[in-house]
């Protein structure tokens, strides 16, 4: 049940993610008309997106969860929350496997690991203050979204590299600001700012399930 | 039987040349969606193994392992098209991994 959850959860942000990419190669128009056209005429499709999205929101705010305990010292908060973001990203692989199948699933989730490497490398540098250490965290970051553009870009050619590496550079930067204002304790900030970067995931998955959706019309044409 | 000397002598040249022929045909491995397409590849001594690329982005076709790298090549391949090419003279079995996405690894035996 839970394994059939975590599928279905998977497929469902994965079409979410796809949905955001694809809509800066087509007009505005277009792009809402498509939109329309997969919500109405396709339940997997829907549930491709809304997975996606699942999918993404919580590896936002787990992230933050992690960032916030290791900034006020809970290690086993910390931990915790750690682990819980490690299962989702096997979660998110799984989603991309569901799709692309098992051997891009593993080549998937190390390199999204990675990003979460580079996160917990610029959290360190701020509860240090080692300002050497944010930079060269930021740097490989800015430079890891080139890396999943290229990933998501080589499995679905419905999805710019460009594009893509400009979305995840968005929610780099977004959980960037959640992590400076928790590191200052300003709590009303950090919510806020969590909020930014919650939402700004939608913006990924929709483009992902679009793409998806695009690339294996016959897969998510059923209810 | 002058003539049957000289298809014994063909037949002779032949077979001591199927082994490089056979070498001579390579094999090649994709670079696709951060995966080596074979991971493993066998092929004879003396063969040409070549390395194409089909992602937009650098990787690198590095011999050994992350922690063990043996110096043997090291090509970086800056983007989608981008070859690489190695001949492989001795038998044995050579381990190579890109060196920016570590898990993509892959193995070549030679016989």
């Amino acid at each position: 049940m839970e394994t059939k959850s975590h599928k279905l959860t998977g497929a469902v942000a994965l079409g979410f993610l796809l949905t955001t990419a694809c809509a800066p190669m087509a007009s505005k128009a277009e792009a809402e008309s498509d939109h329309k056209t997969i919500m109405q005429s396709s339940g997997k499709a829907a549930d491709l997106r809304s997975g996606l999205n699942i999918l993404f929101a919580e590896h936002v705010s787990l992230a933050a969860s992690a960032t916030g305990a290791a900034l006020g010292g809970r290690d086993a908060e910390f931990k915790a929350a750690a682990g819980a973001l490690d299962a989702n990203s096997v979660a998110i692989s799984k989603a991309v496997g569901s799709v692309y199948g098992a051997d891009a699933e593993a080549a998937f989730l190390p390199l999204w690991r990675k990003h979460i490497g580079f996160v917990v490398d610029y959290t360190v540098g701020i509860a240090t203050k080692d300002k050497a250490k944010q930079t060269k965290a930021v740097n490989e970051l800015v430079g890891y979204t080139d890396d999943l553009g290229a990933f998501l870009s080589s499995a679905n050619p419905n999805l710019p590299k460009a594009t893509v590496a400009e979305l995840v550079k968005g929610h780099i930067l977004t959980l960037k600001d959640v992590i400076d204002a928790q590191a200052v304790k300003d709590y009303n900030k950090t919510y806020m700012l969590l909020r930014t970067a919650t939402g700004h995931m939608h913006m990924i998955a929709d483009p992902l399930a679009d793409a998806i959706v695009k690339q294996f019309p016959d897969r998510y044409a059923g209810m | 039987m002058r003539f049957g000397n000289t298809i014994g002598s063909a037949a002779v040249l032949l077979l001591a040349l199927a082994p490089q022929l056979g070498a001579e045909s390579g094999a090649t491995i994709n670079i696709q969606t951060f995966q080596f397409q074979p991971k493993q590849v066998e092929v004879k001594a003396g063969a040409t193994v070549t390395w194409i690329s089909q992602d937009d982005v650098r990787h690198t076709v590095t011999s050994g392992a992350p922690d063990n790298k043996d110096g043997r090549f090291d090509a970086s391949l800056s983007g989608k098209g981008a070859k690489f090419s190695f001949t492989f003279s001795q038998p044995g079995t050579y381990t190579f991994f890109c060196d920016r996405h570590q898990h993509m690894r892959g193995e070549i035996t030679v016989k």
